[in-house]
């Protein structure tokens, strides 16, 4: 006999791979998206300008660490999403070994 | 004696290498960044399956939208900065016009600097020193001398206004955006802040979501005799669910808002909100960054179920009123057994 689900249960299915794949492509934006560590940027000389232009590239690349800081998240959302379905997992696994032991077969 | 300067401050060539940086390390890091989260998004739909992943891929459509958006920025920024070098370069030209002229007409021009030579003549009145080929005359030195003292007043004067408003300009348009809202709305430290807050940031992302649907990722929707998160736009909105939980319900797509989520109460549902527990945060650990979900603690840890929230361990029999196969929610406060 088949039992077909409820209707409108959604299907899960995240594995390792997945979520490696996943988070480290992630990882790897957030690296590129590092300015600082990525060397330091060219010296500026724009005479009295020189403070506006210094403004115009820290406020670009503050949004590059607001972008890489979004991807760190994204990678450790992705890895914490698969944690805790495996604890979920495990937790409802529990419950039914739990019951399974309290009558003998 | 009366003298004015022409030199003009600045370095176009540091200008113009920064405008180069710009475009070959700047936008070409990310242009591979908004690569890998192509990449990430499509792995993500290959073998990830849930209202997570849909959640995630509408985040992540987000992040990736916002990382082209900035590429462009960054692109025009370095057209910004050459601009900038060629209006430089504009006034260095008139200036070095200007000194060809000055000595011309028999004025000094030392260092970049021209003056008007004077001397005090025998009626004991300061005078224009005579030029020692009689032409021209000191009257129509005197007269270049002002002419060009003017015109490069007015060149550097010029320069400086159109240079000043334009990287104004230029400093609007690099501050557009809302990438500084994605990542306050993903609950994360600013950039360089080791440790956001004590104990972490909660994270209302999904509930900030406009969602009149009621949210994904096992987020919080309108449970029988519960309440909805809603964002400042009035919509319901599901709170954050497991990680990147989250996002737009049927009723449209999910959009960023200002905001803190809130409480609205549905028909029959308790006068205050069940505390904000449960939802999960961002916890910006140095060498382990992590979400923590309070909902998902240690395995043996009993959680409490917020209202709205779908509890895979409850009985059919618990099942409140709802449509044909709809999935349990839980009751404020209850505890599984």
């Amino acid at each position: 006999m088949e039992i077909a689900p409820p209707p409108g249960s959604p299907t899960i299915r995240l594995a390792d791979p997945v979520v490696d794949a996943v988070a480290r492509a992630h990882d790897a934006a957030a690296r590129r998206l590092d300015v600082p560590a990525r060397g330091a940027r060219p010296a500026v000389d724009a005479g009295p300008a020189t403070g506006a232009v210094e403004a115009l590239l820290d406020s670009l690349a503050a949004t590059c660490g607001e972008l890489g800081t979004v991807n760190r998240m994204l990678a450790e959302g992705v890895r914490d999403a698969a944690r805790g379905m495996g604890a979920a997992d495990d937790r409802v696994a529990g419950t039914f070994a739990h019951a399974a032991g309290a009558v003998a077969p | 004696m009366s003298s004015f300067d022409t030199a003009v401050d600045g370095d176009p060539v540091s200008l113009r290498d920064c405008a180069r940086w710009l475009r070959g390390t700047l936008r070409t890091d990310l242009g591979d960044a908004a690569a890998r989260q192509a990449e990430a998004r499509r792995d993500a739909a290959a073998g990830w399956e849930g209202v997570s992943c849909e959640a995630y891929r509408d985040v992540g459509a987000v992040a990736l939208a916002a990382t082209d958006a900035h590429a462009a920025r960054v692109g025009r920024a370095a057209d910004d900065v050459d601009a900038v070098a060629d209006r430089m370069d504009d006034l260095r030209d008139t200036m070095r016009g200007i000194r060809a002229e000055a000595r011309g007409a028999g004025l000094l021009v030392t260092d970049r600097r021209v003056t008007l030579p004077v001397d005090v003549g025998p009626d004991g009145v300061r005078g224009v020193l005579p030029d020692p080929s009689g032409d021209p005359s000191p009257t129509v030195r005197r007269a270049t001398y002002e002419r060009l003292e003017r015109r490069a007043d007015a060149a550097r004067n010029r320069s400086e206004d159109w240079i000043t408003s334009h990287l104004a300009r230029a400093g609007e348009r690099a501050a557009e955006g809302d990438v500084e809202v994605l990542r306050r709305r993903l609950g994360g430290p600013a950039p360089g802040r080791a440790v956001p807050e004590p104990g972490g940031v909660e994270v209302p992302v999904l509930g900030d979501v406009d969602s009149p649907g009621g949210g994904a990722g096992a987020g919080a929707g309108a449970g029988a005799g519960g309440g909805t998160l809603a964002g400042p736009g009035g919509g319901a909105g599901g709170s954050g669910g497991v990680g990147a939980g989250g996002g737009h319900g049927p009723g449209g797509p999910a959009r960023w808002g200002e905001g803190e989520p809130r409480w609205v109460p549905g028909p029959g549902a308790p006068p205050t909100p069940h505390p904000p527990r449960g939802r999960p945060r961002w916890v910006e650990e140095p060498g382990r960054p992590r979400w923590e979900d309070p909902l998902l603690r240690e395995p043996g840890e009993v959680p409490v179920a917020e209202p709205g929230r779908r509890l895979p361990w409850a009985e059919p029999g618990e099942r409140p009123a709802g449509g044909p196969g709809e999935r349990p929610v839980a009751e404020p406060g209850r505890r599984p057994d």
